[in-house]
């Protein structure tokens, strides 16, 4: 059983937030402002995830975020109807570990605070025992296992076609390199490219359907707009 | 503030007045003596007395050579005033008493071979014999005689050049036996005559002399800072800071030079005069006269030129200036053509003129030369004015392009050209504001939007979740199922509303920060096209795509690029007409690329491609489709705002959008 505060002024969005949460067997939580969080995190030792809006009365949930922060390690997703992208950064350079704009799709919230509370108990288990090399590559939560063929996103694992797997093989194995739709062409069925128009383009979409939560804004594979296509790097270590 | 009573530099002014002159008359004193004995006469410094000089010696030797001469030539006869008949060497003779002139210089000249004697003596009761007149004479201590053809005297220090005078009254058989001389000098002087004077001058000079220089340094002190006192005393008033003008001190300067010229010319001819008159207090009276009249004629024009000065009304006031301002005045007011028309003339007349005179050929160089500077010199001019000319294009075309921020300084021009710098700063500032002003009002709909959009998401949330938990209840009748579906929908159409109004309101006001790179168009169009294969499935369409084989950068912001490409691609699936083709072509031109998309609308386009890309435009009229009718209108600023060109093209049923940009 996983504790979730939840904190935001509309009640009826915590209630909301709580119907879905508390489906997925969460506790919940509740607190209405920044300063009733604090006092809540602080009487409760055992919190896993803090839902935190940013636009609140008394304390907002900038600060909030950041007096947290001082001095417990729990994962903050920010919930905010504020979608600007430097209200984004401004969330995440001060505490948060994610960002939900609203209105957000209640599936896209579940997954992500599946997703954080996963991280946040049993961070790094699989990848500990599935090393790097050996016909395993990864990237944070996302582990290819070439001897298996097993493709692991936060701990589940991922159903993906040949081609697809073959691509996100090609990408995770040469992670943080941006290729060209002509490259990952050339690379993956390894002959001179002509006319493969959009077939990557198409391939790509799907990865990104299967292994990310919300695919528009993903978090692995990366979509660099008239360049190319990359994994990201989220391995700590090197 | 306590009023000042007195004014200090007033007095102190009128001080220095009164000393100028004292030590006016000291300074030349002392500058005369110097040079009087420098120049004249050294032995006045060795000297006892007056009658020890120089100076005295040559007068008085003068003096006897002068009577000798008449008296030898017989040329003051009948010039007596008096005679005398009695006995002259042992002879009857006759004294002629000559007393028209009379000095303090005595003589008596006798001449034993015609019997008679000459002295300028009185006749009186005691000069009627010879023994009697030397007998008056030798009553004095300065005497020169010549007796028996000797000179006795008790001049001391005569020199060799001075007993020449000795010479005078020997004649070829040697001493002159015929000529007895007695001259003496009056005691004390009491005759104005030179030998008065003189003395008074010597008496003068050898005082004067010793401390001359001493004399000179202290009256130049006293006049330097007497003259700065009065310089800086013009003016001045109770009143700190302020020049107190009179009705004369605006006279025209030209009549008060005039004035004082005049002024200056009656003091000078009165001291003039009055010298030339023999008497002593007329000559004072009337030399200090002329002196006074020059001394307050000359106190008056300067303080009425540096009161000017201080004012700053010198060059105003002169005549000269008055003309050229009214010239200027009359010409200013003129319009350009006028004006044109009297610089012309004068071009046209100075020229002839220099023209006529080259032919003469006394001065045909000069002429020349004159011509030749006449036609620079306009040239120059014109040059001039063509560079404000062309400061107030720049400025003009600056403007033009968009640029209010000019320079461009009115005070630097003249006439019209000033006229026109002023009118185009104006311009050019009230453009500046109308332009600031907009673009803060664009800027506060952004914020506003922004802000609205903000608290709209909040409720807008609770309705998304509260519907989307209400799917998963089970629903009383179909009814229910069906209108719960339309509230999903709407509220879902409602999100997408609020996210594009502020993307629209962003994207139309430029308030968008871009990333700009080298991007491949080619790259991102198979990118984009990948991400709506599924969509464009759905509906049955086909995209038929017909790329450059080569790569085709551009500069752009490829998340940007990628909205406009989404928005368009997502326009096409909305509202193209199911199981059709849809195209996509990139041309690439030499400095161009184009990317074209065609497609045939589901429904009758019955608008302008203008009207389609305005904001909440949609091609349906009904509003009943998904989508907020921004997208396209977003599309084109996007577009425009990285430098590319958005187009719209509708021919009956067929949509077709252009996008071109720059290739590098």
């Amino acid at each position: 059983m996983y504790n979730i505060l939840v904190v935001d002024d509309d009640k009826e969005i915590v209630k909301a937030v709580e119907i879905y949460l508390g489906k997925e067997g969460y506790n919940i939580l509740k607190a209405y402002n920044g300063v009733e969080a604090l006092k809540i995190v602080e009487n409760n030792p055992d919190i896993h995830l803090i839902l935190l809006d940013v636009m609140m009365p008394k304390l907002d949930g900038i600060s909030t975020a950041n007096l947290i922060r001082k001095n417990k390690a729990i994962p903050i997703i920010m919930l905010s109807a504020k979608s600007e992208d430097y209200d984004k950064i401004a969330g995440l350079n001060n505490g948060a570990d994610d960002y939900i704009t609203k209105p957000f799709n209640p599936l896209e919230l579940i997954a992500r605070v599946n997703s954080q509370i996963r991280r946040y108990t049993h961070l790094g288990s699989i990848a500990d025992k599935m090393q790097e090399g050996d016909g395993v590559y990864s990237s944070g939560d996302l582990i290819i296992n070439d001897n298996t063929k097993q493709v692991i996103v936060e701990g589940k694992e991922v159903k993906l076609t040949p081609t697809e797997y073959n691509i996100l093989k090609f990408l995770t194995k040469n992670k943080g390199i941006v290729y060209s739709i002509e490259q990952i062409y050339e690379n993956v069925w390894e002959e001179e490219s002509y006319g493969a128009e959009n077939i990557i383009a198409v391939h790509i979409r799907h990865i990104r359907e299967k292994i990310e939560i919300n695919p528009k804004e993903p978090k692995y594979l990366k979509v660099i707009w008239g360049i190319g296509y990359k994994i990201e790097n989220l391995n700590e270590k090197n | 503030m306590k009023k000042k009573l007195i004014c200090m530099p007033k007095i102190l002014k009128n001080i220095s007045y009164i000393l100028i002159p004292i030590f006016v008359v000291i300074l030349i004193s002392s500058i005369i003596s110097i040079m009087f004995v420098e120049e004249t006469d050294r032995s006045i410094i060795y000297a006892n007395s007056y009658y020890d000089t120089q100076s005295f010696k040559e007068d008085y030797l003068d003096n006897i050579s002068r009577k000798y001469y008449l008296i030898n030539e017989n040329e003051f006869s009948g010039g007596y005033t008096d005679k005398q008949s009695t006995n002259i060497g042992g002879k009857d003779g006759t004294i002629y008493y000559n007393t028209y002139v009379n000095g303090n210089f005595r003589y008596l000249i006798i001449n034993k071979k015609a019997g008679t004697a000459t002295t300028n003596l009185e006749h009186t009761m005691k000069t009627d014999t010879i023994d009697e007149i030397i007998g008056s004479l030798s009553e004095n201590s300065m005497y020169w005689n010549y007796t028996n053809g000797k000179i006795d005297t008790n001049f001391s220090n005569l020199t060799m050049e001075e007993v020449r005078y000795e010479s005078l009254f020997t004649n070829s058989d040697g001493v002159n036996d015929n000529f007895e001389i007695y001259t003496v000098l009056l005691n004390k002087l009491p005759y104005n005559d030179d030998f008065f004077v003189y003395e008074l001058f010597y008496n003068f000079i050898i005082k004067t002399y010793k401390i001359a220089p001493l004399l000179i340094v202290v009256s130049l002190i006293v006049l330097i800072t007497s003259l700065i006192l009065i310089i800086k005393g013009i003016g001045k008033t109770k009143n700190e800071g302020e020049i107190s003008l009179n009705w004369f001190d605006r006279w025209k300067l030209g009549f008060v030079l005039i004035l004082g010229m005049i002024l200056i010319h009656i003091g000078a001819f009165t001291a003039i005069l009055s010298v030339q008159i023999e008497i002593v207090s007329f000559v004072a009276i009337g030399f200090t006269t002329g002196m006074l009249i020059i001394y307050l004629t000359l106190i008056l024009m300067l303080e009425t030129i540096v009161k000017r000065i201080k004012s700053h009304t010198l060059i105003k006031s002169t005549i000269c200036y008055s003309i050229l301002k009214g010239a200027k005045s009359v010409i200013d007011n003129r319009n350009i053509a006028t004006k044109l028309i009297l610089y012309y003339g004068l071009f046209c007349l100075l020229g002839f003129f220099f023209t006529s005179r080259m032919w003469q050929t006394r001065h045909r160089f000069m002429y020349s030369v004159l011509l030749l500077s006449l036609g620079f010199l306009s040239l120059w001019y014109l040059f001039c004015k063509l560079r404000e000319f062309e400061k107030i294009r720049e400025a003009l075309k600056s403007i033009y392009e968009g640029n209010t921020n000019i320079k461009l300084n009115p005070n630097e021009q003249r006439g019209v050209l000033k006229e026109l710098s002023i009118y185009i700063q104006d311009i050019a500032g009230g453009l500046s504001n109308a332009v600031n002003e907009s673009l803060k009002s664009e800027r506060l709909k952004t914020e506003l939007i922004t802000n609205v959009s903000h608290d709209i998401k909040t409720p807008l949330t609770s309705i998304i979740n509260y519907v989307d938990l209400l799917k998963k209840e089970k629903m009383p009748n179909e009814k229910c199922t069906e209108y719960l579906m339309i509230l999903d929908n709407k509220s879902q159409r409602l999100k997408r509303l609020t996210e594009d109004l502020v993307e629209a309101s962003k994207a139309s006001s430029g308030n968008i920060k871009l990333k700009m790179e080298q991007i491949n168009i080619v790259e991102l169009v198979k990118q984009v096209s990948g991400e709506f294969e599924d969509r464009f499935k759905k509906r049955g369409l086909q995209e038929v795509m017909a790329l450059p084989e080569e790569p085709i950068t551009i500069n752009a912001d490829g998340r940007y690029l990628y909205r406009v490409l989404e928005n368009i691609y997502s326009n096409v699936a909305k509202y193209a007409m199911e199981n059709t083709r849809v195209y996509l072509d990139v041309i690439a031109h030499k400095k161009n690329v184009t990317i074209q998309m065609k497609n045939i609308s589901q429904d009758k386009l019955n608008i302008s491609a203008d009207e389609l890309m305005q904001r909440f435009v949609r091609g349906e009229a009904s509003r009943n489709t998904e989508g907020s009718g921004l997208g396209l209108s977003i599309a084109s600023s996007l577009t425009e705002l990285q430098g590319g060109k958005f187009d719209i093209y509708l021919d009956g049923d067929l949509f077709k959008v252009t996008i071109e940009f720059e290739r590098i």
